[in-house]
């Protein structure tokens, strides 16, 4: 009996190595900003991150108190939030960002702290061909190439901090603007059927963030590419736009599509936060994706 | 001041040479009656005498210095029936005494894992295990035999995964390891992406793993040594084996040919057979999946003293996936082949020259809407290896050789869409990297019984490698002294280097890329010390307690984002890290019930500047204790029953402390981030499997036919395989990914 006991107690003893998973939470101010070459200053999203056992809510994550303040151009902007939040810090001046030119920021945090970034505004990206009006769907759904290819000019901001090097890649991001009504606001209606999705090998449950999202991203590391079909869950009209990121902003694309853990290597800002302080320069364009089938 | 110390030492051994020159000597080869194949690790002994010896890689055996005069030899090896000779010695005599061994019925009671203590008789080995191959044979998982499968069941050698054949000795991780098959090195051993090992066990005949501290005949890895010998095949009849499971199916067949046998065998899955019989959804379809490999080995003897073997070995595995609008194909493949000449020079003197060559290939390629992309990583190396056993009298043996190591990496990626063809060099979405690394190296070590009780082993291995443009002085030690006639203490000390880094993810080993060191990298150094305590406290019981301590500098772990490779630095952190530990391991040789249980208790640490804040963090595979047990019962002639059953500490995860929505510009929704709190900082429940096995021998068709039973985890125990935050919906989920369910499984296989 003696011995049994000891055998239970003994699988107990190593059993006791796991460790529960754990619920601490442990805050950490999050910074989300972009200036976007051609835009005022707008939508700098600052936020503390929430318990990972909760639901997340966007409104009580947001930061609205901290003195957030962009200098460069020789200008220093004092942003005001939104009390909406849904444009977060932005500028009320009648400022338009600049190519090429370097802007950074401080973020003084009510306890005194600070989170502090800088960036360097990329250059110019034009279109060598532009997109047809209308991209037709292939037929066959199995397997079948894109005919329209999309050619993009410009130089990609090049990248070289030692755990990311490259002579640069390029943003493509393809939005859906027509969910529900299929080209229902054409002159030419092409059929009354409400829109749907594409067939996508990747598809998943309707509750999840990426079924929901409208907007697909992607790198690329050349200016051409065919219509990859996996870029758009839904038929109808799109907006597709092209952006030279500068270092950090490719950094955080990288951040955002690797993997679900932050990475403390892909982080762009100092202090007492983490995110992103980055740029773009875009082009954008409208498609619209006919139906394969009617 | 420590070299040449050592160096000086070396010297003196080796000029006593000749201090015996009156007295005779018996050598020779061991090999199985039945079939001629030579037997590895077949023990040799005077009777009546301390006098003895092993059989070395090649079968051959030598104990000189013998005072004329009659005597009994004694020859015996696990499963064989002991043969004894009659001999009368004369002076000056060197008497060459081949054998043959008769098996017995194969039974259970006389296989066994043994540490081979004889074998201190050429040279001190520490922590060293050989598992021969009819125990391996009986140790089946999910149907299917596997070498590494069953070298995880000793103390020590720890799994990433239950599903995982990847093998972490002592604190090392798998490309760490030294795998040779027939002196060729194997560079990603193993099928199905880490399921089952590449090896097919029917095509081999030995297999020897070092732990640590192994001599200074291996070098270019850190942490251990394997080594598998193809078989030679039978020298008298042509025979065969067919066998049928879960998995894969087998054949192998062998005879003899002119002055010597040869050996061919294959096996392959038959997944696509199953899969046609299937309803398939084409939007939805299964991926096809397959894997196969071949062994090959022809042997011939030219006359009594020279032996040439040329054996080959391939094995790919093949991974094709298409639906909707993607596409893509996954193909890996091991090519080997060596030439091994063994040539007697006189019966002290024995020379082997291996001649080898070695290619991995692991190629990639995927086509989404005609946006198409590959990589494809292909490691060559060509091999030439020289070593002479030289037994000069009963004290002292030594051992040199040179090994010159000829490598090609060539590294082709393209992302840009278009794959046509890719220009050489390093740009934005393209990789074309073609180079070459040369490794010459040189090694003595010399063996000396300083007296009854003491002996002392001392080896030097030099190496330089061309691309690093670094040498490398690697000094071993290994002592051993007999505090009681059963109760051995053992020493070891050795430094440790190697060029080759392996770019790979730990849970799955799809797209593994093997680099030179170049200057943007230093070169692996390891220091092994370790302590051994062998004993034999009960009748036909072997205990063997090692404690070790190992150091680790400049070991790599890969970088999550690769844009643009120019040099290894772009592909791999560099780290450091140490290991320690203590394993208990007991074994039963003989009788109905044999078996062992192996209790081992590690720590391992890692630290790297630029992952986990540059803070100290335990890897993945550290477990903490890790129990393992294996009986084999022979109920009769007919009926074999086994069971083996592991208990480890769960692994360790990374734990999340909050989260937050990272949105890319003009995103609608984003997608949950968490945040980490210390790498690997938390453990999942621990791991523990029992798997039981039976055998029934019966004859089919007048042929001698088995029938097999097995039960892969018998009580169901669905260990996590790894443990995730689904951060996919608004409520972040911890999710567990779980193992296999139990599985029973039936083969049969018959030999004619």
């Amino acid at each position: 009996m003696k011995k049994i006991l000891i055998i239970i107690l003994s699988v107990l003893a190593l059993n006791s190595c796991e460790d529960p998973v754990p619920t601490d939470y442990i805050p950490q101010n999050y910074l989300e900003a972009a200036l976007l070459v051609g835009q005022p200053i707008d939508n700098i999203i600052l936020m503390r991150s929430q318990p990972i056992n909760a639901v997340f809510d966007y409104e009580k994550s947001l930061i609205r108190d901290a003195e957030v303040i962009i200098t460069g151009d020789d200008k220093e902007f004092k942003l005001r939030i939104d009390p909406t939040g849904n444009r977060g810090y932005y500028s009320n001046e009648d400022y338009i960002i600049k190519a090429n030119t370097r802007y950074n920021i401080v973020i003084r945090m009510q306890d005194g702290s600070t989170i502090t970034g800088t960036t360097l505004t990329p250059d110019i990206v034009s279109w060598v061909r532009d997109l047809p009006n209308t991209i037709q769907y292939p037929i066959d759904t199995v397997r079948k190439e894109s005919k329209d290819t999309l050619i993009w000019d410009g130089i990609p901001t090049p990248i070289d901090e030692g755990a990311i090097k490259s002579g640069g890649y390029w943003g493509v991001s393809v939005k859906a603007l027509d969910t529900l009504e299929y080209g229902i606001y054409l002159e030419s209606v092409p059929n009354r059927e409400k829109n749907r999705r594409l067939y996508n090998s990747f598809s998943s449950s309707s509750n999840e963030w990426r079924y929901k999202e409208l907007t697909q991203w992607g790198a690329l590391p050349n200016s051409k590419t065919p219509i990859i079909w996996s870029y758009i869950k839904w038929y109808g009209l799109h907006e597709i736009a092209i952006y030279n990121m500068d270092n950090n902003y490719l950094k955080w694309f990288f951040q955002s599509k690797v993997q679900s853990e932050f990475d403390q290597n892909l982080s762009t800002v100092e202090g007492n936060g983490i995110g992103v302080f980055g740029s773009l320069n875009a082009i954008r364009d409208t498609f619209f994706l006919v139906k394969n089938q009617p | 001041m420590k070299y040449r110390f050592l160096a000086f030492i070396i010297i003196q051994i080796l000029f006593t040479f000749d201090a015996f020159a009156e007295n005779a000597s018996i050598s020779g080869y061991v090999k199985d009656s039945s079939n001629k194949e030579t037997l590895i690790g077949a023990t040799i002994r005077l009777d009546g005498t301390s006098r003895g010896s092993q059989t070395n890689k090649d079968g051959y055996f030598v104990i000189s210095n013998i005072k004329p005069g009659k005597y009994d030899v004694v020859y015996s090896y696990i499963g064989y029936t002991e043969t004894r000779k009659s001999i009368n010695l004369k002076a000056n005599q060197d008497l060459r005494l081949d054998a043959l061994l008769s098996s017995g019925t194969m039974t259970s009671e006389e296989i066994s894992v043994y540490a081979d203590r004889d074998d201190d008789k050429v040279q001190i080995s520490i922590s060293k295990v050989n598992i021969p191959m009819q125990q391996i044979k009986e140790i089946r998982i999910g149907g299917e035999s596997d070498i590494f499968r069953s070298l995880q069941l000793l103390p020590g050698v720890l799994t990433s995964s239950q599903i995982s054949s990847g093998l972490y000795i002592r604190g090392g991780s798998p490309d760490q390891n030294l795998v040779l098959l027939d002196g060729s090195m194997v560079y990603n051993p193993s099928h199905l992406f880490g399921f089952i090992s590449a090896f097919n066990t029917d095509a081999i005949k030995d297999v020897e793993l070092i732990k640590g501290g192994f001599n200074a005949e291996y070098g270019g890895r850190l942490s251990s040594v394997l080594t598998l010998t193809q078989k030679d095949g039978n020298r008298e009849e042509v025979e065969g084996m067919f066998s049928i499971g879960a998995i894969s199916s087998k054949l192998a067949l062998e005879g003899p040919i002119g002055n010597g046998s040869w050996f061919l065998g294959g096996r392959r899955t038959y997944f696509e057979v199953i899969k046609s019989f299937l309803n398939e959804d084409p939007l939805n379809p299964i991926p096809d999946f397959a894997f196969y490999d071949v062994n090959a080995k022809i042997t011939q003897d030219f006359g009594d003293n020279d032996k040439v073997a040329i054996s080959g070995f391939y094995s790919r595995d093949n991974l094709d996936y298409g639906a909707g609008n993607i596409n893509f194909n996954l193909g890996i493949s091991n090519r080997l082949g060596s030439a091994r000449w063994t040539h007697i020079f006189n019966p002290q003197l024995f020379s082997t020259v291996n001649l080898s060559t070695s290619q991995y290939i692991n190629g990639f390629d995927a086509d989404n809407s005609g946006y198409k992309v590959l990589q494809e990583n292909i490691i060559t190396d060509y091999t030439i290896k020289h070593t002479l056993d030289w037994f000069h009298n009963e004290d002292i043996t030594t051992k040199y050789g040179y090994e010159v190591n000829f490598y090609e990496f060539d590294y082709l990626a393209n992302f840009t869409g278009s794959t046509e063809s890719t220009d050489e060099g390093s740009k934005p979405g393209s990789t074309n990297l073609n180079f070459n690394d040369i490794n010459y190296a040189a090694f003595a070590q010399a063996k000396w019984q300083v007296n009854s009780l003491l002996s002392a082993q001392f080896g030097l291995r030099a190496n330089h490698f061309e691309f690093a443009k670094q040498t490398a002085v690697e000094p071993r030690i290994a002592l051993k002294y007999n505090i009681q006639p059963d109760v051995a203490i053992k020493a070891s000390w050795g430094i440790y280097h190697q060029n080759l880094k392996l770019a790979t993810l730990q849970d799955f080993s799809f797209f593994d890329t093997w680099l030179g060191t170049d200057s943007s990298l230093n070169i692996g150094r390891s220091v092994h010390y370790i302590m051994a305590l062998e004993t034999e406290p009960w009748e036909g019981f072997d205990v063997n307690v090692d404690v070790y301590y190992k150091s680790l500098e400049n070991i790599n772990e890969i970088r999550r984002v690769v844009l643009q490779i120019d040099n290894g630095a772009d592909v791999l952190y560099e780290g450091k890290g140490e290991a320690y530990g203590a394993e208990l391991f007991i074994q039963k040789k003989m009788g109905d019930f044999t078996g062992w249980f192996g209790y081992g208790l590690g720590f391992i640490y890692s630290q790297y500047d630029s992952l986990n804040g540059g803070e100290v963090f335990s890897p993945k595979f550290d477990r903490r204790h890790d129990f393992k047990g294996v009986i084999q019962y022979r109920i009769d002639e007919n009926w074999d029953v086994g069971a083996n059953f592991t208990f480890q500490t769960g692994q360790s995860y990374t734990g999340q402390t909050s989260r937050f929505q990272v949105k890319l510009e003009g995103e609608t929704t984003g997608k949950g981030k968490t945040v980490p709190s210390q790498r690997y900082g938390l453990r999942l429940p621990p791991s523990h499997q029992l798997n039981l096995n039976g055998s029934y021998k019966f004859k089919a068709f007048g042929y001698d036919a088995k029938l097999l039973l097995d039960v892969y985890n018998v009580y169901n125990r669905r260990d996590i395989w790894f443990r995730f935050y689904n951060v996919n919906e608004g409520t972040i989920t911890v999710e567990d990914f779980r193992l296999l369910p139990i599985i029973p499984t039936f083969s049969f296989e018959i030999k004619f």
